[in-house]
């Protein structure tokens, strides 16, 4: 199992090295190469999926045992390439398989030229996505999280829109300021934990555990925030995280970088690429520095909803689709922020859950606005009504998405956010009232934008001409078999998660168990440390120190 | 009473390992004679060049069991001397493909001649361990540069340039001279590696002034030779008005013989003494400073420019203030505390890497020039994406690890500077490393920008002016190497860590001369001091 692990995730770069070294392809020999590597990689996932052993907090699918998983890359520093899944990744892991079906059908007509190299390049960012998701080791995490920069640069630069150049560059230089500062963060716990434990490690889940057992008085008491260094620590670690979630005031690349991207691209930036930001704050922020983050929840908390109401008041207030559905991630990955924030099993277990959820509406909502953008050259939701008439098909599966994502009761959105706001209430009750607010908003933005487009009487842009105008608008394309296969997984699990949450949840819950169990740990303060540990551990560094003389 | 090897011997020994430099010296003395009465057609001068270069290697490793008494020769072939000669021999390869077509037919024997004669320079710096031997090193890399300057085109701004650096490099030597001879009156001695050992067990540790006088004028010299600030400020204009062969030659060598003779003459030199001592904390206090302000400014700088040479120029004070890093870390470094070599580690590892990326980003440049079009603007590289594939993604990979983007070398070496600053000190003295980490990210973040920049202007712009130009295979060849091992040493860095570890550590190594050890023990350290410890 864990040779497949390995082999699934590699497997995309494989397709995307023969597509890119192969750039007079075939148009539809690329397509299909594509389209069955991304299927194959999909296949193994979801073996890996029926192979997970439920109940279980460590990592599955590792090679070698706890404390030395994987092997060797780096002899010194021991850095390991170590991949493994636990009940957090899983789902994260598995999604990213199936939104690249849906990022393949969305691309499958809409690009028209260098098709083998917009798959390389959309396998080779997939492959980065699964490498972070799975991997163990902070290098290796941090490697592939750096790597997903360069495809999706490309991407955007190469098959964006108008301001593609612009988008691109700020979206690259953004988020590479913030990941710097958190690779920073993650030298200092592991310089921190070399330094104090004498034990020299890379690995995620052994920095965790590492850490959380340090004797360092400093390190592991609850001081005032601005002495403690584990505060320090998390503000670099959250810098990079808060930026790819985007937490409100590090957004504004997001907008930009959604509009100009191509509708693969917006699937997997919405999709996945955000999560990893939640996934980050998860592992690293919560699982790594827990007093840090218990001393900033409360600034955390209004971060997060001030993102959830700023990102549903922007979202109101757009005319042009894609943008909207942009700005509605701001507001939804603040309440999945909320959530990992609220610091208790309920809201955390909401948070991972909200970010599969999100990952699955999102990516069908870009979907649709991709077939819309794709037929009528425009997202100007002023041009275009009654789209139900053209398109019954199309109209379902925007209403169904979107209603998906305005969390109605019996659909994913619902099994995710209302977790997460118990959990908050929990902890912070002014939060959860404010955020709920924003669930309101949320679902008239998403209906009014329905309304606009769907009802109505019918009304298509073409009050210009543009290239397919000449034919009229009879010769709009029907909804293609391609992207009904590519949504139809998407809309299935929207249904299925919103009436039976319960195999997800199972399989989650074992990990964030543990995860909050150790700040709540950390909070009750330090474990009876005796006088004379920590005095012999004094001495020992001490000797270390003056052993030349 | 210790041993003395006779001189004699002593002498052999060190002709002997150093038969590659004098190959080298003979070939470049042969071939510029023979240049003014023989006419070749250039490729035969490059030729000979290529081939003794190679050669060189060949001897270099066949000598690599041999070694000199540590106390007394010269120059030293332990691993850091090894290691340091033999990649800066794979430079020179990879220079001599790129500069293969970059001179006149008539003045080609000269020109490879000197190039040579450089070579030598520098891996002399790398081997010295002897204050004297180290500045004929370092002025053999400087007189045949400014030659260069003369041989290749000549216009009244290559004349600027040239006349720029010649008093500026002049002027340098000066400055490195007078802190050498401050290092001397330290202890009275010219071996570096019995001044190190000394100062170790010289119960005073060294006088402070002096000591202080010496640091800061060496490092004031070699400064200037790598182009940190504040002694930059040549670097720009000269980078920009010299033709794009010499900017790489400028943006490598003297870069390389900088930091390796540092090492040498202060780090290694120092390391033994305790990092509380007054004159230690001087240093780092100094290198701290210059780090800071030369990345800093070098990448804030060339976020304005649009001038690529120009634009290479400040990237490379950039790069010079991140090794500094590593130049500072290595004060704080000294032996005992498990930390022996982790600030020249991470020097030699990202100087690997920054020769690969820089020579393969100016290769480019160079391989698209044509005597007629000489690619100097970020509008000149426009569209090279479509016309040429191959050579904007080695240039792309090259960017990427200037950046520090992982996969990449040049991210290795970053995580290897960033690591070891963290890990320099334990005490309270550990922040400021760490801000010191913190100003080179920020730095790293902004330096992206310009980098992307060319990456932008190469794929997503169409082109200004269309290139035709027919890249020649060796200049192809050494682009080629210098983007691949970007990418391998991205994904297999061991090598080239454990190789830059193992010579760290040997540069680090001051042994106690026992009487049994005849060979390594220092005749000057025989009379008073011996007894003062142990």
């Amino acid at each position: 199992m864990a040779t497949l692990l390995i082999l699934t995730t590699m497997l995309p770069l494989i397709g995307s090295l023969i597509l890119g070294f192969s750039p007079g392809m075939d148009a539809r020999a690329a397509r299909w190469l594509a389209m069955a590597t991304a299927l194959a990689t999909l296949g193994l996932s979801l073996v890996l999926l029926a192979a997970f052993n439920v109940g279980m907090v460590e990592p599955q699918f590792t090679i070698g045992r706890p404390g030395a998983y994987g092997f060797s890359w780096i002899a010194r520093p021991d850095i390991r390439f170590a991949l493994g899944l636990d009940g957090i990744s899983l789902w994260l892991y598995v999604l990213t398989s199936l939104l690249m079906i849906t990022a393949i059908s969305a691309s499958w007509d809409s690009i028209k030229e260098q098709i083998p190299r917009h798959f390389c390049l959309l396998l080779a960012l997939q492959t980065g996505l699964l490498g972070l998701f799975s991997s163990l080791d902070v290098v290796v995490f941090y490697i592939f999280f750096e790597f997903t920069l360069i495809p999706l640069f490309f991407l955007i630069g190469f098959y964006g829109g108008t301001e593609r150049r612009r988008a691109s560059v700020t979206f690259f230089l953004y988020t590479l300021a913030g990941s710097l500062l958190t690779l920073v963060g993650v030298v200092a716990l592991v310089v921190l934990h070399f330094q104090h434990t004498g034990n020299l490690t890379f690995s995620i889940p052994g920095l965790t555990q590492g850490l959380a057992a340090m004797e360092w008085s400093p390190w592991s008491q609850v001081t005032p925030w601005h002495q403690s260094p584990q505060v320090l620590i998390f503000l670099l670690l959250f810098a990079g995280f808060a930026i790819k979630v985007p937490l409100f005031p590090f957004h504004t690349w997001l907008p930009l970088a959604h509009v100009e991207a191509p509708t693969a691209g917006s699937i997997l930036l919405a999709g996945v690429m955000l999560k990893v930001g939640g996934y980050g704050f998860l592992r690293f922020n919560i699982g790594m520095t827990p007093l840090g983050a218990n001393a900033l929840a409360p600034f955390m908390l209004t971060l997060s909803v001030i993102g959830i109401l700023y990102g549903a008041l922007a979202a109101l207030a757009q005319s042009d689709m894609k943008r909207l559905v942009a700005y509605s991630s701001v507001s939804h990955m603040g309440f999945i922020a909320l959530g990992l924030f609220s610091l208790n099993g309920v809201g955390v277990e909401g948070a991972v859950m909200q970010m599969v959820n999100h990952g699955l509406t999102t990516g069908a909502l870009f979907a649709c606005v991709g077939i819309v953008y794709e037929r009528y050259h425009t997202r100007e939701m002023g041009e275009m009504s009654g789209l139900w008439i053209r398109s019954p098909l199309f109209a379902f599966f925007l209403i169904f998405a979107s209603l998906g994502s305005a969390a109605l009761p019996g659909l994913n959105g619902f099994v995710g956010e209302f977790p997460i706001l118990i959990g908050t209430y929990a902890s912070n009750p002014m939060a959860a009232t404010f955020a709920s607010v924003g669930m309101v908003l949320g679902a008239y933005y998403l209906l009014a934008m329905i309304q606009k487009v769907v009802f109505g009487p019918l009304k298509e842009p073409g009050g210009h001409t543009h290239g397919d105008d000449s034919h009229g608008h009879s010769e709009i394309k029907p909804i293609t078999l391609i992207e009904i296969i590519g949504l139809t997984p998407l809309l299935f699990l929207i249904l299925y998660i919103g009436l039976n949450p319960s195999p997800f949840y199972r399989r989650i819950s074992p990990s964030v168990t543990a995860l909050v169990k150790r700040v709540d740990t950390a909070k009750a303060g330090p474990p009876d440390t005796t006088p004379q540990q920590t005095q012999s551990l004094r001495i020992s560094t001490d000797a270390r120190g003056t052993s030349r003389d | 009473m210790p041993v003395v090897p006779a001189a004699i011997d002593v002498a052999k020994q060190t002709l002997l390992i150093l038969t590659p430099e004098l190959l080298l010296l003979a070939i470049a003395t042969a071939m510029m004679t023979a240049g003014a009465f023989v006419k070749l057609p250039r490729r035969v001068w490059a030729s000979i060049a290529t081939g003794s270069v190679a050669l060189a290697f060949v001897l270099l490793i066949l000598l690599r069991g041999e070694s000199t008494p540590m106390y007394s020769a010269v120059a030293l072939n332990d691993t850091f001397s090894l290691v340091v000669r033999g990649f800066l021999l794979f430079t020179g390869l990879i220079l001599l493909g790129l500069a293969h077509n970059q001179v006149d037919e008539s003045r080609a024997a000269e020109f490879f001649g000197s190039l040579l004669v450089i070579q030598a320079g520098a891996m002399i710096v790398a081997s010295a361990n002897e204050l004297v031997f180290m500045f004929v090193g370092l002025e053999l890399v400087s007189i045949p540069t400014y030659l260069l300057f003369y041989l290749c085109r000549r216009t009244s701004t290559t004349t600027e340039s040239a006349t720029k650096y010649f008093f500026l490099s002049i002027f340098s030597s000066g400055l490195l001279l007078f802190g050498m001879a401050y290092l001397y009156g330290l202890m009275g001695i010219t071996n570096l590696k019995a001044l190190g050992f000394l100062l170790h067990h010289v119960s005073t540790g060294p006088s402070l002034y002096v000591g202080l006088i010496g640091v800061v004028f060496v490092l004031a010299g070699l400064g200037f030779r790598v182009a940190a600030v504040p002694f930059h400020f040549y670097a720009p204009d000269v980078y920009q008005g010299s033709a794009t062969i010499l900017t790489s030659l400028l943006a490598w060598v003297p870069k390389a013989v900088g930091f390796v003779a540092m090492i040498r003459l202060l780090t290694a030199t120092l390391s033994p003494v305790n990092s509380d001592n007054p004159l230690i904390a001087k240093a780092i206090l100094v290198c701290w400073v210059m780090a800071a302000i030369s990345m800093t400014l070098g990448n804030l700088v060339a976020l304005l420019q649009d001038n690529l040479k120009r634009m290479f120029a400040y990237s490379g004070i950039a790069h010079a203030g991140y090794l500094m890093i590593g130049i500072t870390v290595a004060f704080a470094n000294r032996p005992g505390t498990g930390r022996v070599a982790l600030g020249t580690e991470a020097v030699l590892f990202y100087l690997c890497a920054y020769a690969l990326m820089t020579l393969g980003a100016l290769g480019v440049l160079i391989a698209l020039s044509t005597p007629d079009r000489s690619i100097e603007t970020i509008d000149d590289v426009a569209g090279l994406g479509k016309s040429h594939p191959l050579l904007s993604a080695s240039m792309a990979i090259c960017l990427f690890s200037l950046a520090g983007i992982p996969p990449l070398a040049g991210f290795f070496g970053k995580l290897l500077l960033f690591s070891s600053a963290f890990s320099a000190m334990t005490d309270d003295e550990a922040w400021k490393f760490q801000i010191l980490v913190v100003i080179a990210v920020l730095n790293s973040a902004a330096g992206a920008y310009y980098y992307l920049r060319i990456i932008v202007a190469m794929y997503f712009h169409p082109a200004v002016t269309p290139l035709t130009t027919k890249v020649a295979w060796p200049a192809a060849i050494s682009v080629g190497t210098c983007a691949v091992l970007s990418l391998v040493f991205g994904f297999v860095p061991g090598p080239v860590s454990s190789a830059s570890r193992a010579s760290a550590e040997s540069a680090m190594l001051h042994p106690v001369p026992s009487a049994d050890q005849g060979a390594d023990s220092p005749k000057t350290v025989m009379l008073p001091l011996e007894s003062s410890e142990r």
